[in-house]
């Protein structure tokens, strides 16, 4: 999509980006508390001990979503409006994403959506991104 | 040593809005001279010399640099980082100095020139970019700041059932108390139309949600009597400061529609020894619209889901229970860069001292000063009450 870039992952979340290249969501868990927590890091936000990645289903609800009209970034012509928000996954980490295929479906809050992955444009990396689902 | 030694005796403000300052430097300069000169203080007498590094001039050290500038060494001479909450910071640490009895005189300086040194553009991508939005796992879908403000936005009106009318009300609260500041950058009046049909920039949030770029900022002089005999003015005294802070990243904050700007506030009660209902002017961080509304909630101004209301029946209107931002606030007052919050500061001693003129509030004995760092992230009290 235009105007969004490629990350640049650190040694600590290149592993959650390899699995964004083979178009699995991996999020954070931590075997000993049993907890699940964003965004990734080696170790457990509450335990501090070593944290794994695993592959969730994908799906999750909208929290919050905004329709944006002003990119940052100044891009050579005009960008269309992008949709942008939160979305609370299954296992209860809210992450930041953009939001597509929504039109027409309206957008509401609570709305299902599932994971799928979009390239960044002159690169070869991928994002996640979210898309509405019946329920 | 007494409780009152230690008092604001000077101060400095200049219009904000596009400024003639021919840099960022002469621009402090004469905020720290002006200052200086209201507290009845010249250059020497000064030991503790704190900045915030502005984002027009970026040194590693920037207090450093303006000492240089101003030939002068003071022995504190420091530069602080807490975003929106950064004047009731560098507020706070200089007047524990100074109430430690360890100095005498403190310049406190806040000020940015983002409109002369950079242009719109740059300066909106480099927000995004250093800002409050997590550089890995945020930053690659090019939220600017305002998407972020806006999801509270979505979040808040969808939760109490409102619209945008809601959000219009801080909208045009500000701009008609601007109307009445000799120093505010939005000044044009503002109707109800004027800002439904501003253009989109994150829905829901329009231009008019969204605080100007603004030059400005000020300066503050603290000092510890007997070093402040010369100042002419009724003198102001911090009571009580309080902080808080609850995340860096949206994702990672509680509700969205709930911070913690309740706790800053508390804890600044709690230090001046004061109930909430003491204070008589409330001087709130509004860079967005939405702010307004959240962090007034939050501190206990208004009900959750109210404050909007509270602003159309006039509750906080100068002759209201609980007079709110009467300088026009972030959004008409202005929003210069790292110095956002500045005004509030500044308002509050102007206020106190009764020189505010026909925005005086009446009878105003103790006024909040509040800050906020982030999105929401983190927050500042000042609670500033005159002696005489």
């Amino acid at each position: 999509m235009v105007g969004f870039h490629a990350p640049t992952p650190s040694l600590e979340t290149a592993p959650f980006w390899e699995g964004v290249s083979r178009r699995e969501l991996l999020v954070p868990f931590c075997p000993n508390c049993n907890q699940w927590f964003w965004p990734p890091s080696c170790s457990c936000v509450t335990c501090r001990l070593a944290a794994e990645l695993r592959a969730v289903n994908g799906r999750g609800k909208i929290t919050a979503y905004t329709i944006v009209h002003r990119p940052p970034t100044k891009t050579s012509g005009e960008v269309p409006p992008y949709i942008l928000g939160f979305v609370e996954l299954d296992v209860g980490v809210r992450i930041f994403s953009t939001l597509i295929g929504c039109s027409p479906n309206p957008l509401r809050i609570g709305q299902s959506v599932m994971v799928d992955f979009i390239e960044v444009e002159g690169s070869d990396m991928f994002l996640p991104a979210f898309k509405p689902i019946e329920t | 040593m007494k409780q009152d030694d230690v008092t604001i005796t000077g101060i400095a403000e200049f219009p904000q809005g596009k400024s003639a300052w021919p840099s960022t430097m002469a621009f402090q300069e004469k905020l720290v001279l002006t200052a200086l000169e209201d507290a009845g203080l010249s250059l020497s007498d000064v030991d503790v010399l704190f900045t915030v590094e502005p984002r027009s001039d970026p040194y590693l050290i920037h207090a450093l640099a303006l000492a240089e500038r101003l030939k002068i060494s003071p022995e504190y001479c420091w530069s602080y980082n807490s975003g929106g909450c950064v004047p009731m910071t560098m507020l706070d640490a200089a007047h524990g100095l100074l109430q430690a009895g360890r100095a005498r005189n403190a310049v406190i300086v806040v000020a940015d020139l983002p409109l002369t040194s950079v242009s719109r553009d740059k300066y909106v991508s480099h927000l995004a970019h250093a800002g409050p939005i997590h550089p890995e796992f945020e930053a690659p879908y090019d939220p600017p700041v305002p998407a972020m403000f806006a999801l509270i936005a979505n979040a808040y009106l969808q939760r109490y059932g409102l619209d945008r009318n809601a959000l219009a009300e801080v909208a045009l609260h500000n701009r008609r108390m601007a109307a009445k500041h000799p120093n505010a950058h939005m000044k044009k009046p503002m109707s109800r139309d004027d800002y439904l049909v501003s253009r989109p920039i994150a829905e829901p949030l329009h231009l008019l949600d969204c605080a100007p770029v603004s030059d400005g900022g000020g300066a503050i002089v603290l000092s510890r009597r007997p070093h402040s005999t010369n100042s002419k003015h009724r003198r102001i005294k911090l009571f009580g400061s309080g902080f808080s802070m609850s995340h860096m990243h949206l994702s990672s904050s509680g509700d969205l529609t709930e911070f913690s700007g309740g706790a800053a506030l508390k804890r600044a009660l709690r230090a001046a020894n004061l109930e909430i209902n003491a204070i008589d002017l409330a001087l709130i961080y509004d860079c967005f619209t939405i702010a307004m509304l959240v962090n007034l909630e939050d501190m206990g101004f208004a009900k959750r889901g109210a404050a909007s209301h509270a602003f159309s029946d006039g509750e906080f209107a100068l002759d209201g229970s609980v007079p709110i931002n009467p300088h026009g606030g972030l959004l008409s007052h202005g929003h210069p860069a790292r110095a956002g919050g500045m005004g509030n500061l500044i308002e509050a001693v102007v206020q106190l001292r009764g020189d505010a003129g026909d925005r005086q509030v009446k009878g105003c004995a103790f006024a909040l000063a509040h800050g906020m760092g982030g999105v929401f992230a983190s927050h500042a009290a000042s609670i500033l009450g005159r002696l005489d």
